[in-house]
């Protein structure tokens, strides 16, 4: 009779583990097919989840803190970098608020009136303080000739004093050596002569014995070949009669400022 | 010390590991390979104790990674478990390992697991996952070098 061997206690519980982990996989299958998760799964992750994520800061805080001081050099060097963007940055967006000024005022100017001429367009390429001139980017070539008016900035800015074949020359209105013919704009009328007396003034001599009235405007008259009547000059500050001389005066602040614009037309 | 402090020790030092797996996501372990700290202190205990808790030890590791990970829970608990077994076995029958043996032993069981767990469910990039694996037995022998220390030191030898 064949005796019967039984299996030892350690079998038995091998052979239990093996069926419950199948019967776990079994049902982490079953669950994954219904797009669930079996409960023995979520046990677990209730449990350790909270836990192991509450412990990763402690875990990663030296790590990170080590790793930070291994790459200092790289950050300064980065650091470095973000400034030099930044400063290039701000040079770029100065530009670009220079650029739209500059767009700005050329299509004010291209919309502006033509006072019955062509209007040339020039670049002012040199401003000279001292002297009170201007040089322009257009010449004898583009039709420009000693006398034309040069407008900005809605008002008259100067007159063409010397032409080259491709560049221009032209006192400002502000220079003391510079008059040009003006006209008060409305009635009663006065007509006399517009100079320079400093960069930010201009003199209005006329002899009508009109009274005029601050915030008046003074336009060109007209009386001349090349420089259109209307184009405004400035406007007024105060006015007053020189008893000596018998001359009547108005100070103006002309309209067209140079240190406002790049860009300047020529009425041909 | 008391054999049953040691069990209650292992058992903390058991979760913390299952906690290290969430806080410290493998690769973060070393770099190149994935240290599995449940798995060398699974086996370890493996060789301090008799084969049948031994499988239910490895039953509970593959729960307990299973479950965090969401990997393919019947082949981690099987690998486990026949491991955890045929460590115990082992260890029963040659009752003076030293520590380097043991740390041995462990490294390579845990070797085996991974290598049984490729064979199971093969993954998608084989050859980095290869190589990878090979990298973490080195992590592992390493750790399971330090875990013996401590077992030892708790549980002496084998207690039951």
């Amino acid at each position: 009779m064949k005796k019967r061997r039984r299996l030892s206690p350690d079998t038995v519980w091998l052979i239990l583990a093996l069926v419950m982990g199948l019967a776990l996989g079994r049902m982490q299958t079953v669950a994954r097919g219904n797009q669930s998760v079996d409960p023995l799964t979520r046990t677990v992750r209730t449990v350790y989840l909270p836990l192991g994520t509450g412990l990763r800061p402690m875990i990663e805080g030296p790590g990170m803190f080590f790793s930070g001081i291994g790459s200092a050099g790289a950050v300064a060097q980065q650091r470095q970098t973000i400034a030099q963007l930044k400063s290039a940055m701000e040079l770029y967006a100065a530009e670009a608020a220079e650029w739209q000024r500059s767009y700005e005022s050329l299509a004010k100017q291209q919309q502006g009136p033509n006072y019955g001429r062509i209007r040339v367009p020039a670049q002012i390429l040199l401003y000279s303080p001292y002297r009170a001139t201007i040089t322009l980017s257009k010449g004898r070539e583009h039709g420009v000739v000693v006398g034309q008016g040069v407008v900005a900035d809605g008002g008259l800015l100067a007159v063409v004093t010397q032409v080259d074949a491709v560049r221009c020359q032209a006192a400002l209105i502000t220079s003391n050596s510079q008059a040009v013919g003006a006209a008060l704009r409305g009635e009663p009328p006065a007509v006399g002569l517009v100079r320079g007396e400093s960069s930010q003034r201009l003199i209005f001599e006329y002899t009508q014995p009109v009274a005029i009235k601050p915030g008046s405007v003074i336009v060109t008259s007209g009386f001349s070949e090349h420089i259109p009547p209307g184009v405004p000059i400035g406007f007024v500050t105060e006015s007053n009669k020189d008893r000596d001389f018998g001359s009547l005066r108005a100070f103006l602040v002309p309209r067209a400022k140079v240190d406002r614009v790049r860009e300047a037309w020529i009425l041909k | 010390m008391n054999p049953n402090i040691g069990w209650v020790l292992h058992g903390i030092m058991w979760f913390l590991a299952g906690l290290l797996m969430v806080a410290w996501p493998g690769g973060a372990m070393l770099p190149g390979g994935l240290a599995d700290p449940l798995l060398v202190l699974t086996l370890l205990i493996a060789t301090f104790c008799r084969p049948g808790q031994a499988a239910l030890w490895g039953l509970a590791s593959g729960v307990i990674a299973g479950g965090i990970s969401g990997g393919d829970m019947a082949g981690l608990c099987l690998s486990r478990i026949v491991l955890a077994f045929a460590l115990s076995m082992l260890a029963q029958r040659d009752t003076a390992l030293n520590k380097v043996q043991r740390s041995l032993l462990v490294g390579t069981a845990a070797l085996l697991a991974s290598i049984l767990l490729i064979l199971v469910s093969p993954p998608a990039e084989l050859g980095r996952v290869f190589q990878a694996t090979l990298l973490a037995a080195l992590i592992n022998v390493a750790l399971a070098f330090g875990f013996t220390h401590i077992l030892q030191y708790w549980f002496v030898r084998r207690v039951f």
